[in-house]
């Protein structure tokens, strides 16, 4: 339980160190179409990572189940969204807000990979539902407004309805390995 | 003008013999399709932004329903096991179903059996669910 609270605690330093940040500095409201695609992008491989890390260390038949959706529709996206990227011949840029996705998630990932059982799978679940929760706050409020290319709007509005199920699907995992 | 007579013959064969065919086609299969599928239909189930279209579908035994996926993630159509203890003894006698994984832009058919349980969902995304109601 003590070790549940420090890594609930941990995930949402994290989650606010990459805000605070964001907020002194840059802005994700001034991000271009190409650089909110390389966040969303970048978005889409971290959650991939927990998801292997996952599959790697978990028993539990729930999460092993939600971290295969993970792989599958985080791929189906990425795979739409390079397709897109292709037919608009453009190329995803690296940004802030990338780079700093990509620190928190390094952190994230080492402390997962040091938890076992049913430690790490309350983890696991506990971070899923906090990542969905603020990657979707992202995309609703900052991006999908900000968005001028209405085919990378669509592919947006499409990716945020997988993104809440599977913020509705964590949310039930949480429940189930607590 | 004498090529018009000679096709306006071929025309008047072909066609008979067509008429020909039809006549024997039907005669044919009209007492099988009477029988034995005139009462079954398909039933077409639309997944489109994570919504199964129509929700709840009226269907009778032996129809069967396709389920067309036009997201650009995988689903499944899932039969809800119960899960209080009340609830089991209930259904036990109802049969458990899943289609497989029904891919992006692909499709699943399944035949419906008289037990089969109602309630259903996308093992996925636990959060879509629909049902079948038997007329
Ligand atoms: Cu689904």
């Amino acid at each position: 339980m003590k070790m549940n609270l420090k890594t609930a605690s941990f995930l949402g330093a994290a989650i606010l160190t990459s805000c605070t940040l964001s907020a002194q500095s840059q802005s994700p409201a001034e991000l271009n179409d190409l650089q909110i695609a390389h966040v969303a992008y970048i978005a889409d491989n971290i959650d991939i990572q927990y998801a292997h890390l996952a599959l790697a260390l978990s028993e539990n038949p729930t999460v092993r189940e939600f971290a295969q959706t993970m792989v599958r529709d985080h791929n189906g996206v990425n795979a739409q969204a390079l397709a897109l990227l292709k037919k608009l011949d453009a190329q995803p840029q690296n940004n802030f807000l990338s780079e700093s996705l990509q620190a928190d998630a390094k952190g994230i990932i080492n402390n997962l990979a040091s938890l076992r059982g049913a430690e790490f799978d309350r983890a696991y679940a506990e971070n899923e539902l906090a990542y969905h929760q603020a990657v979707n706050g992202l995309i609703e409020n900052t991006f999908i407004p900000n968005i001028d290319n209405a085919e990378v709007k669509a592919l947006f509005i499409a990716g945020l309805e997988i993104f809440k199920a599977h913020e509705a699907a964590a949310k039930l995992m949480v429940s189930n390995v607590r | 003008m004498i090529a018009n007579i000679w096709s306006a013959k071929v025309c008047r064969a072909v066609l008979g013999a067509w008429m020909l065919t039809l006549l024997v086609a039907c005669t044919l299969t009209l007492p099988v399709t009477s029988s034995a599928f005139a009462e079954s239909t398909n039933h077409l189930i639309e997944i489109k932004g994570f919504v199964y279209d129509p929700v709840t579908l009226n269907v009778n035994a032996g129809d069967s329903i396709t389920w067309v996926n036009n997201d650009f993630v995988s689903h499944t159509a899932t039969a809800v096991l119960a899960s209080s203890q009340n609830e089991v003894s209930e259904v036990s006698n109802l049969q458990y179903w899943t289609t497989e994984e029904i891919l992006p832009g692909g499709k699943e058919t399944m035949l419906v059996e008289q037990s089969m349980i109602l309630e259903y969902f996308c093992k996925y995304h636990p959060s879509m669910k629909a049902s079948i109601a038997r007329n």
